[in-house]
């Protein structure tokens, strides 16, 4: 029930804040901060009581196990964080009149539904239901995206909503093939992923690849695989910080999670070698391109988004070798949530000081922002995997995972990320390093928008170096399932 | 099932396959809407006539909910919005309508070919019904990158909606009902903020057309 519960409590929140007047700025933070609290609390709650390879069923919808487990993690905690995180922010914003508080009710509306559609799709035992939820973080965040009201943001949620929607029907089809496989061979109605894992060796093979292919194009869209990636950037870069923050560090984690699923009863079916390939491409592509860009990027938020589809290309690489790959890519999806979660709260900070996103704008952070400069240093070292951040093993184990078996696309993955680095780099060090931009003033905003980042860079060094038993084993059992074990 | 009932399926398929052409060939918005609501009249019918013949109430209900969200809601809701901006009520395509017909045959073409074939294995005996799906899918998904307007573009995601739940309808796929009616609320929820966004499209930048949206690229 714990799950129920959990699930349960961002939709509450988001209910009772529609019954709050705009005027009520402090009952709504209240509310905000008491679904975020409560919502990490209950979620340590399961990790802690979880037993390694069970799956609980919740009613007919829900079932918790350790892929679910993994991605109700992420949400719970780092939307703590946000949550806080978007208190301070959104106060600064309407200090400085960009909002009005109507707007600020608004967005920890949707914010609240955000999170609930995550938390379904994450632990929905049914593909329908997850479909349904993953469609439903859509339709929540397009508002959010083109919170600000300007035409850039406006044509940004349209592509969001367009190209997202496409991809997510063109992965409905494949979820229907998927569904329609098993009726020749157990008959009845075909209701949850255990149902299709146990029919799973009986598919047709050459369906199962062609239902595949659509679940990859589809849910891949809205994961931010090159080449289906296009959305991101612009969607990433124009919406509010926190919201940039929960994309990127979580909400493209739950699209993968998705497609993971479908490659485990894939690999039941005919094997590994299909999908596991598949990935690895489109792993691979997504690193090479997103490097060749990031070196090119004029804007620090838009830099960031391709970061993400860099690092995404790196988790579907890992999982595409498999074995210790497999287990590495779910750390480096760990990691990688921290830090983007960070770097895109700091660029939030940035913004609030310096009112531009674009690198010619902004220099000078360091003495303008020292604390949120640090951090934002930080981060960056943290994401591009130097040692001794927990991110420098897990891509030394996913590259070495295939050192072996595919050493030519290691090496060019490794070329990839260090054209990336340099990229990253030579971007942010004028950025950081340099004169200060003219008329603007020093010194942090405030210690909530501080705090929050803190706890992020905490939390990202700890499990760098001593990882808690319950997620070890959560991780562990994640991979088997994505393994097929 | 008969010969008979697939006949019927086949005739509501060809329906809203043939809506789907005509999406392309029409340049008004409103035409766009008419052709919507005969597709989704073909759509509801099928699971109707579906849940009738296996005596599904379930199915029955979840058309009736289709028939009034799609066929006399939309097109309302749809007109209002039209009547409102003013000023949008047609959209051209970026290939001409020679070409857009070569590119429907060969799409068509495509959807019958051996790539497709191996989907014929979940239903053998109409594989010409599958591969109509199929090619309904591949049309509605053309529209959308076909078509300058944004009207068009979400007339052409509801035609593709439309033909996934048609092929789903197809081969039998039975979903709970509180499944399917959240399928029908994502849909819903759907339409009303893409025509949110329509308003917003047109407010700043005083057009539907997507040839002027191109500030990202500034």
């Amino acid at each position: 029930m714990l799950l129920a519960y959990l699930i349960a409590t961002p939709f509450l929140a988001a209910l009772f804040l529609v019954f709050l007047k705009p005027t009520q700025s402090r009952s709504i933070e209240r509310a905000v901060q008491v679904a975020a609290l409560v919502g990490a609390v209950l979620c340590a709650n399961l990790l802690m009581t979880f037993e390694s390879g069970s799956i609980q069923v919740v009613g007919k919808y829900l079932a918790l196990d350790a892929l679910s487990l993994l991605l109700t993690t992420i949400i719970s905690s780092v939307g703590c964080v946000v949550a806080f995180y978007a208190i301070g922010y959104l106060r600064q914003e309407v200090k400085k009149q960009i909002i009005g508080p109507r707007r600020v009710k608004q967005f920890f509306i949707l914010f609240e539904l955000f999170l609930f559609a995550m938390l379904v799709a994450a632990n929905a035992a049914n593909p329908v239901l997850m479909w349904i939820a993953i469609e439903a973080t859509t339709l929540s965040t397009a508002f959010l995206i083109s919170f600000y009201n300007k035409p850039t943001a406006t044509e940004a949620a349209w592509k969001y909503l367009i190209i997202n929607s496409l991809g997510l029907l063109i992965g409905f089809l494949g979820t229907l093939l998927f569904l329609a496989l098993p009726q020749g061979v157990i008959g009845g109605d075909i209701m949850t992923w255990a149902d299709l894992r146990a029919a799973a060796s009986e598919f047709h093979p050459v369906v199962v690849k062609v239902a595949f292919l659509f679940i990859l194009v589809g849910y891949g869209t809205k994961v931010g695989l090159v080449p289906m990636h296009t959305w991101l950037p612009d969607a990433h870069g124009k919406a509010p910080s926190p919201i940039s923050a929960l994309l990127s560090g979580v909400l493209l984690n739950v699209a993968l999670i998705s497609v993971l699923r479908f490659k485990g009863l894939v690999d039941l079916s005919i094997g590994r070698e299909f999908s596991s390939t598949l990935l690895m491409y489109f792993g691979l592509a997504s690193i090479i391109v997103a490097a060749l860009i990031i070196f090119t990027q004029r804007s620090y938020k838009r830099l960031l988004a391709y970061s993400s589809i860099e690092h995404m290309g790196v988790i579907a690489l890992g999982i595409g070798l498999g074995g210790v790959g497999t287990l590495a890519a779910l750390f480096h999806m760990l990691y990688h949530s921290l830090s983007k979660v960070l770097l895109f709260l700091a660029s939030g900070n940035i913004l609030l000081r310096f009112g531009s996103t674009k690198f010619e704008n902004v220099s000078g952070v360091m003495k303008a922002l020292p604390i949120t400069g640090g951090l934002f240093l930080a981060g960056f070292l943290a994401i591009s995997g130097l040692p001794p951040f927990g991110m420098f093993f897990s891509k030394f184990l996913i590259l070495s995972a295939g050192a072996e078996s595919h050493i030519g696309v290691m090496l060019i993955a490794l070329i990839a990320l260090a054209v990336a680095f340099y990229g990253f780099f030579r971007h942010v060090s004028p950025m950081l390093f340099g004169s200060l931009t003219e008329g603007v003033e020093r010194g942090e905003a405030s210690l909530s928008t501080l705090v929050p980042l803190c706890i992020l860079m905490g939390t990202y060094i700890i499990i760098s170096f001593f990882f808690p038993e319950p997620m070890l084993a959560m991780l562990h059992d994640a991979a088997d399932m994505i393994s097929s074990k | 099932m008969s010969e008979n009932l697939l006949g019927i399926f086949f005739l509501l398929d060809i329906v809203a396959f043939l809506a789907a052409v005509f999406m392309h060939l029409v340049k008004r918005s409103r035409s766009l809407v008419r052709l919507y609501a005969l597709q989704s009249f073909a759509v509801s019918m099928t699971f109707f006539l579906l849940g009738f013949l296996g005596d599904d109430r379930s199915l029955m209900i979840v058309a009736s909910i289709l028939f009034f969200v799609k066929v006399l809601v939309a097109p309302v809701f749809f007109g209002k919005i039209l009547h409102k901006l003013s000023g949008s009520s047609s959209s051209s395509n970026y290939l001409n309508t020679p070409l857009t017909l070569l590119v429907l045959t060969g799409l068509v073409l495509f959807a019958y070919s051996k790539v497709f074939l191996p989907l014929s294995a979940l239903y053998p005996q109409a594989f010409v019904s599958v591969a109509l799906n199929i090619a309904l899918v591949l049309i509605s998904i053309f529209l959308l990158i076909n078509r300058r307007g944004v009207f068009a573009q979400m007339v052409g995601m509801l035609s593709l909606e439309n033909s996934i739940i048609l092929f789903a309808a197809f081969f039998g796929l039975r979903h709970p009902l509180p499944l399917e009616i959240g399928m029908i609320f994502d849909i819903v929820i759907w339409m009303v903020i893409a025509s949110f966004f329509l308003g917003m499209i047109y407010r700043q930048f005083g057009t539907l057309s997507t040839e002027d949206m191109k500030r990202l690229t500034e």
